[in-house]
Formats: C-alpha cells, structure tokens, sequence
C-alpha cells in the first residue's frame, strides 16, 4: 500500500497526460455526433495524421517546430474537410447507419495511406522542449505543460466558438433538431463539414502532443480510447469529454497500478481497463456521467 | 486453365527455341553450359509478405533468395539442373499466404516451399504442406510454429527460445545480479519471451520480481506507470521483451527518471530503428542478436562463418547497393537449407526425400549461425548462435570480449 501511496503522484501525472489526450479525440467524436448523428471512426486516424504530419514538416521538411505544428494542424483539419465533402456529404441522404459505416471505410483508407508514406514501426515526433523535472514523487516531461496547456487552450477555443459566434451557435442548433435548424435557414450541410474540419483538427492536436513517437497504426487505439471517453463523459455532450477524458486517464493508470503494486496482479492486458469502463457505463450509466447521451436518442 | 496448358506448351517450344539459339551464338563451344541450362529446372516455390504489415521483412527475403539462385545456377545449379524459385505475396495476409501455397503446391509441382515472414502466414501455410507432404521452410519466429505436427516445417531466423535462454544467461554470468523485472509487448513477439523468462529464469537461479505487459503503441505516460509499477519490487536488471517503438520510450523514461540499473533488451531492437527512436538513450543498453550483426568484430577472419557472412554481405551490396539485414539473411539461409540438402540427395529427390535429407543437416554455416536440425528440433539454431550487443555511443559493440 505504501508502494502505491507512493507512486500516486506519478500516476496521476501520467494519467492527467493521457487524459489531456482523451479530452481532444473525444470532442472531435462528440461535435461531428453533434451535427451529423455520425459516429466517425476514423478520428483516430486524424490523430496519426496529426503526428506524421508533424513529423513530415518538422524533421523531413525542417521547419521549427511550432510552425510544423500548427500546418499540420490545419492540414489534418483539411484531411477532415476533403472526408466529408467526398465522403459524408454525397451519402447525405443515404441515412446515418450508411454514413457511419463509410467512416469504417475511411478509417481503414487512411491508415493504408498512412503506411504507404510512413512504413515504419514509428517515427519520432519532436518534442517542444525535450527534457524533464522532477516533481515529489513523480517524473514529469516538460512535453507534459504543453500538453495540458494545449489542451486548456483548444477547449476554450471550441467553448467560444459554440457559445459566441455564428456558426457555432448554428451548429449547436443542428445538434438540437437539424430539420427545424433548416427551417431557420441555417447550412446543414456547411455545418456538417464545419464539424468534420474541427473535429479533425483537434484530433490533429491530438496525435501531435501525443509525441515522442506517431506510426501509422496508432489510430485504431487513440479511437478507442476517445469513443469511450466521450460515452463515459455522455456522447454529444462537448464538454462532458472533458470529464470523460480525465476519469478514463486517471482510471486507466490508477487501477493497474493497484492491481500490480498491492495486490501483486500482473497487469499484461490494461486496455481491458477502458473496455470494462465503457461496458459499465454503458450498462449502469448510458446517458454518460455528466447525461444528455446516447439514452435520449433510442 | 486455359491458359495454363498453353503455358506448358509453351515452356519446351521456349527451350528448344532457346538451346538453339544459343548454339547459334556459340557456334560448337562450351558444349558442358549448353546441355546443362537444358535440364530440368527444379522447381521451390516461395511464399513471403512483400506488401502489407511485413513488408520491411518480405522484402529483402526475396532479394536475398533471388540473389542466392542466380549465383547457384550460374555456378551449374544441383548436379546442372537450374533452380527455378516461383515467388508469391501473401500481402501479410494468412488466408492468401494458405492460397498462394495451394496454388503453388497443385499447380507448379515444386519440390520444397519457402515461407512466410511472419507467423500468421506461415501457420496457414504449415497445415496445407503438411496435408501435401511437402517439406515447408519459413522465415517467422513464432513459438506456435513449431507446436504440434513439426515434420514437415523447419526454420531459419532464432527464436524467443535461444535469445530468451542467451539474455538470461547474460544476466545471470555477466551482471551477476537476480531480480529482474520483465516489461514485454502484449503483441505475439512479446508474450514469446515473456513465457520463456518466466519458464526459463529459474534454471538460471535468477526470480522475476515483477512483469508488465503493455500495449504496442502505447502512449509514454502509460508506458511510465508500467516502469513506476516494476520499480516499486525493486529489481536489479530491467529486461524489455518488445518490438519498436516501446523498447525506445522504456529505455528513454529509465534515463529521464534516473533510474540506474542495467537494460536488457531483446532481438526485436537489433535494428538501427531502435537507437534512431531512443537517442542518447539507447547507450549501454543490452540484446541478443546473430553475430551477423556485427561480424566484422565478433568473429575471426579465415573461420567459415566470418567468411559466409562476407561473401553475402558483399554480393548482397554489390547486387543492390543496400546493407545486409537480419532478413535478408533469413531469405538467404532458407533457400540455402534447401538447395545444400537437394546437393546431398540429388536434383531427383522427391519432396520425401528432400525433407529427411534437410533433417539431417548438420553443421551447415548459415547467415544467423550454424544450423542443426533432428527429428525433434526443427529450429535448427541454439543459444550459442547468438552474441549479447551493447549499444555504446549510438554503436553496437559486443557486450563481452
């Protein structure tokens, strides 16, 4: 117990790192459900391109990195646009099961993509600053403030864009009742595509401050990990990922660690963590912790 | 089918067409080269993964085995009848790898199969050469392989086996310390060594204090709670079971944390990807691996093995202009098993044949070491095959002199 105790402060560094990570992929999940009823699985895959991207620019093309990190950014947010304009929006009316089955498709297109560009096990990502300190009880990245400030900064941004401009307040009305949002004269459409751009950058924030290391098999995790955050923090709800995001990061670093230091449990299959969190709160708790979820839509 | 018979038919109008004209060209000279190259061609069919997970794997196999024949039959091939190798990609995928193999076993009457690169692959393959009782040798380093029915598969690369046995052995002679803490990848390559440090550690008097398993492309900061998790049953040795890029981020979290206590690694990181992923990290890190590796300054110069590597890492580059890998030395000692075995039995053998002579192989220096196979070990390698590597100022070195 005193072992556990112990390392406490490093787990919850650890899990606040992840967490951060969570937050990012789930809202990208949620805004795009929000708009479209869509559930994308291929929001994973924005995050690897988020990372090679980065990876491209900064160590293949040279740029500072800042600069190689905010292109790419912006290119995986186009990544995300060019998606729903030759994906999503000719299957428009085909209705939303179709759609979400295409963002299978997608997923596993990007991936190839991502491969035949970036074959490697993995490729190294540069940090921001490189190097460390050394709180009580815990080693921590200087990676890690950027983390966490990146993350503090994006759901602002995402906060003031739904509650101050236009074309937030239209898409939240699109998540309300997108027929009545059409009554009104609001572009579903362009909402729809506005989603899939934002969710795509975020996820590209997402894949780039989940360096040291991006490949392109990476997605298929970092989905999962950010669907079950946003169900867990209630799908739909934007800012419930925040809350998914951080009680999944926690729990994922907290439970093993018990299972392995106290009571002596070898903890080989850790991702079990998150698909028996995602089982329980679907079977105990489907609206999410924080409601408004998938309940109301049955 | 069609087209199948018009391609035998083909094939001896092709040869006649061929032998003539080359006696055209050479008027009544080097009569030996001319009735040599109008033999049979023996046929071995070859199955890897060109494209898909495995690519970095199937790739340099094939050019190492098509290298390997053209230098045979330009020799004369087995007794004057050519090799003829007919190489199919199975795309990393098992279900195409265990097509590829049918077509080559019903359609092209090939006497021994190569195959494949990796595991999956090479499992689906094993039942059909069984079934068709054709001797199969693969290139995959899987445990599973050799579990149940081995007759009619052998291999080439080590296994979790010989490199486990070998870094224990490190551990335990050379460091002289007990208290490992095992951290290993969920993915197949890492739960092979995993099974064989837990079963092997304590025939070399060493206890496993505390293992981890983590996830292939886990983030660093879940990798950092797995090491915090061994830390706390205070080892003495770190020993890391996994492919990239885990091993890396392990290795660069110990040095971030100050953690001083010696790494172990496995084969997986014998790879210049490795020290390009962990950086001033990768220094005084220690692994397993052939001798090929590092031939120039293990082994001694004039000794069969030191000049059996060269000759291939000399052809190999002359050939494509690229360094040698560990592949390409897998492609190289599979297609060499088989042809050194059809020397001895004679360019008739039978597949029958053809197996119970590569059973007998007995001391044929291969890339990867010196292969021995027996009724009950189809590995062909052991533990002394391999060297331990240490990793000083980002170059290998070997651990020991």
């Amino acid at each position: 117990m005193l072992d556990f105790l112990r390392n406490f402060p490093q787990y919850l560094a650890n899990g606040m790192a992840n967490g951060c990570l969570y937050i990012l992929v789930a809202m990208g999940f949620n805004i795009i459900y929000n708009s479209t009823g869509i559930i994308n699985f291929a929001q994973g895959e924005f995050s690897m391109f988020g990372g090679l991207f980065t990876y491209a620019l900064a160590v293949s093309a040279g740029l500072p990195i800042p600069l190689a990190a905010l292109l790419a950014v912006l290119a995986t947010g186009a990544v995300g646009g060019a998606m729903e304009r030759l994906m999503i929006h000719p299957l428009r009316r085909a209705g939303v099961l179709t759609a979400i089955i295409a963002t299978v498709g997608a997923s596993i297109f990007f991936k190839s993509l991502g491969r035949v560009f970036w074959p490697s096990e993995a490729y190294k990502v540069p940090e921001f600053t490189p190097g460390t300190f050394r709180l009580p009880g815990a080693t921590v990245s200087k990676q890690f403030l950027w983390v966490t400030g990146l993350t503090v900064v994006c759901v602002a941004l995402v906060y003031l864009f739904f509650s101050r401009t236009r074309a937030g307040k239209a898409m939240r009305a699109c998540s309300v009742n997108r027929q009545a949002a059409t009554l009104v004269g609001i572009n579903v459409s362009r909402m729809s595509l506005y989603s899939f751009v934002l969710a795509a950058a975020l996820g590209g924030a997402a894949g780039l401050i989940n360096a040291p290391f991006a490949s392109y098999g990476m997605g298929l995790e970092i989905g999962i990990k950010g669907f079950t955050a946003s169900v867990v923090g209630g799908l739909g709800n934007t800012f419930g990922a925040v809350v998914g995001g951080l009680v999944l990061g926690l729990l994922e670093e907290l439970i093993p660690g018990f299972l392995n230091v106290v009571l002596g449990v070898s903890t080989g299959y850790k991702g079990a963590v998150s698909a028996i969190i995602l089982i329980a709160v679907l079977l105990f708790r489907p609206q999410g912790l924080l409601g408004r979820g998938i309940a109301e839509k049955v | 089918m069609k087209r199948f018979r018009a391609r035998w038919l083909l094939i001896p109008l092709a040869a006649v067409f061929l032998a003539g004209s080359l006696l055209a060209l050479s008027g009544c000279g080097g009569e030996e080269g001319t009735t040599e190259t109008a033999k049979e061609p023996i046929k071995i069919g070859v199955v890897l993964s060109e494209s898909g997970a495995n690519e970095p794997l199937g790739k340099p196999e094939r050019k190492a085995i098509e290298l390997y024949v053209e230098r045979l039959n330009a020799k004369g091939g087995i007794k004057g009848h050519p090799v003829e190798v007919i190489i199919k990609d199975d795309q990393s995928d098992s279900n195409k790898a265990q097509q590829a193999v049918i077509e080559l076993l019903e359609q092209e009457d090939v006497v021994a199969v190569i195959g494949s690169s990796g595991t999956g692959p090479t499992l689906a393959m094993k039942q059909e050469t069984a079934k068709r009782q054709v001797p199969q040798v693969c290139m995959a380093a899987g445990a599973s392989i050799m579990e149940g029915g081995i007759t009619w598969i052998f291999r080439t690369p080590p296994t979790a086996t010989e490199a486990g046995k070998k870094a224990l052995e490190y551990i335990e002679r050379v460091l002289k310390v007990r208290k490992v803490a095992l951290l290993y990848d969920t993915n197949p390559f890492g739960t092979d060594g995993k099974n064989v440090v837990e079963n092997e550690a304590p025939t070399y008097g060493l206890e496993v204090v505390a293992t981890e398993g983590y996830q292939t492309n886990d983030t660093e900061e879940t990798i950092d709670t797995h090491l915090t998790n061994v830390m706390s049953a205070s080892p003495e040795v770190i020993l890391v079971w996994g492919t990239n890029p885990g091993p890396a981020i392990i290795a660069k979290r110990m040095r971030d944390k100050g953690i001083d206590l010696p790494y172990v690694g496995s084969h997986g990181i014998a790879n210049q990807e490795f020290i390009k992923l962990a950086g001033e990290a990768a220094d005084g890190v220690v692994f397993p691996a052939g001798k090929m590796l590092i031939y120039e300054k293990v082994l001694e110069p004039g000794s069969p093995e030191y000049e059996f590597i060269k000759d291939f890492d000399e052809a190999y580059r002359e050939a494509y202009g690229e360094p040698i890998n560990t592949f390409a030395g897998h492609g190289w000692d599979a297609i060499l098993i088989i042809t050194e075995a059809l020397k001895r039995v004679g360019p008739d053998a039978t597949p029958e044949e053809l197996r119970d002579e590569i059973e007998r192989t007995e001391g044929l220096v291969g890339t990867a070491g010196i292969f021995n196979y027996s009724p009950q070990d189809h590995n062909g390698l052991s533990p002394d095959d391999l060297i331990m590597v240490k990793i000083v100022n980002s170059q290998w070195e070997p651990a020991e002199r």
